[in-house]
């Protein structure tokens, strides 16, 4: 049995789930657990990934509170690594996890 | 008989309903958020919009009667790996039975099956001059359809900055139309692509003879783009965006705005002008637009005609201000609302 994570989304995306904001994906990683919420909601895939299977350049995602992006590859947190890519992925997760979704906001 | 308007504006989409086209209804936002950048009705009555956002990317929506919408699944995208994007969806049309997607980064997309699933139409997202489309102001987009109602195999789309193509054989192949269309290149060699097209529209009695609003100006085809004239008599500006026509009068519509480095209403009036004359000549048709201190442009796709008669005429500006003229823009009703910048407008009767 794999663990269950929550994951959520910002309301912007609510049309595109039907008002859908929380979601309990299982998985046992976090590659896992974005390839489940894709499977759930394939209708997302285009508005948090890019072309390359990346995640969108202003779209954040943090694992109990850590940017997805701030991931090494061995999946602990590496604060100078800010890359798009898919490092950080295979981080594991376990039962209760968060998974944040939520849009970069910059500028006034 | 009534008339709905689904303006797009960048912040969220807007129903405008008026049973007499005097009193209107003003509904919404839906999308909240969202670019609303393309509407369409289907000819089974349900509607398709496109959206968009800058972090979230494009996608299609589709709704049988406005109200409830959802995304398509299979929604136009270029392939995996490849170094184009899909950033927005400029237009969306209907033309026997297959729908089509304008698209930024520039290409086009058709569905067969109601807006469900999109397919790319490689014989112009391939095209051999590719390499050599530049990104205009607005990006490097497909922004127009025209179609031939008597030639099946025959259509036109408009590229920003690249100019108009036209198709003989079904979209198979397409070959650039834009010979005597003014051009400003390093040299005085003819190019056959690098033209601004901003609007395009199409007498409904003879598809040869189109209508171009281009960064250069306005202009005319009578022999389905293979030659363009300009037309400018009686305007102030040749410059702006978008161009109409009302198909019972055949009255052209645009609105001008004073020069590309400027791109404000002249002398900020909100302007529209109207060709009675199949283009030979264009007249303010102005009545009731705000006179002064009016700034907002009308984007290329904030314009529509309802095809009523007499024909109505509807624009947005980047204000947020709307517009509605019930006699082919003899007289002007300014909305009173104050929408986000508006990108869109479509009009439907019914």
């Amino acid at each position: 049995m794999k663990p269950s994570v929550t994951v959520s989304l910002p309301s912007l995306l609510e049309p595109v789930t039907g008002g859908v904001r929380e979601l309990a994906v299982s998985g046992g990683s976090l590659r896992e657990i974005f390839d489940g919420l894709l499977e759930r909601e394939p209708r997302l895939r285009p508005h948090l990934f890019n072309e390359a299977g990346e995640l969108r350049r202003h779209v954040l995602c943090f694992h109990n509170g850590t940017n997805t992006r701030w991931l090494g590859s061995s999946g602990r947190e590496n604060a100078g690594s800010r890359g798009g890519g898919r490092d950080g992925w295979d981080t594991p997760v376990a039962e209760g996890d968060t998974v944040l979704f939520m849009q970069a906001v910059s500028g006034g | 008989m009534g008339v709905r308007l689904l303006v797009g504006t960048a912040k969220g989409g807007f129903w405008a309903t008026s049973d007499d086209r005097r009193e209107w209804e003003v509904a919404g936002p839906f999308f909240k958020g969202w670019k609303v950048t393309a509407g369409l009705r289907l000819e089974d009555g349900g509607f398709v919009a496109a959206v968009a956002s800058e972090i979230y990317g494009p996608a299609i929506f589709l709704s049988a009667g406005g109200d409830e919408w959802e995304q398509v699944a299979d929604g136009p995208a270029y392939p995996d790996g490849d170094d184009r994007r899909l950033r927005q969806i400029w237009t969306l049309r209907e033309n026997r039975g297959v729908l089509y997607a304008g698209v930024q980064d520039a290409g086009v997309f058709t569905s067969g099956d109601g807006g469900r699933s999109w397919r790319p139409v490689p014989g112009l997202n391939e095209h051999e001059t590719r390499a050599g489309w530049t990104p205009g102001a607005g990006g490097l987009c497909c922004h127009v359809f025209l179609f031939d109602r008597a030639d099946p195999k025959r259509m036109w789309c408009g590229i920003s900055a690249v100019g108009v193509f036209r198709t003989d054989d079904g979209g198979a192949t397409w070959t650039p139309k834009n010979r005597g269309v003014y051009w400003a290149h390093e040299d005085e060699e003819f190019k056959e692509i690098g033209h601004c097209v901003h609007g395009l529209a199409q007498d409904p009695g003879d598809p040869r003879r189109i209508f171009r609003q281009d960064h250069s100006g306005m202009y005319r085809s009578r022999d389905g783009g293979e030659s363009w004239e300009k037309n400018e008599r009686g305007l102030d500006s040749g410059f702006g965006f978008p161009i109409v026509l009302d198909r019972a009068s055949r009255y052209l519509f645009a609105a001008p705005l004073e020069a590309d480095q400027y791109r404000l209403p002249v002398g900020g009036a909100l302007q529209v002008v109207r060709s009675t004359d199949g283009g030979d000549s264009w007249h303010s048709a102005s009545e009731g637009l705000p006179a002064e201190h009016a700034y907002g442009g009308v984007l290329r796709g904030a314009m529509a005609v309802d095809n009523l008669e007499p024909g109505g005429v509807y624009l947005g500006t980047t204000s947020g201000t709307l517009h509605a003229s019930r006699d082919l823009g003899d007289s002007w009703t300014n909305l009173p609302v104050s929408l986000p910048r508006i990108l869109h407008v479509s009009a439907w009767a019914g």
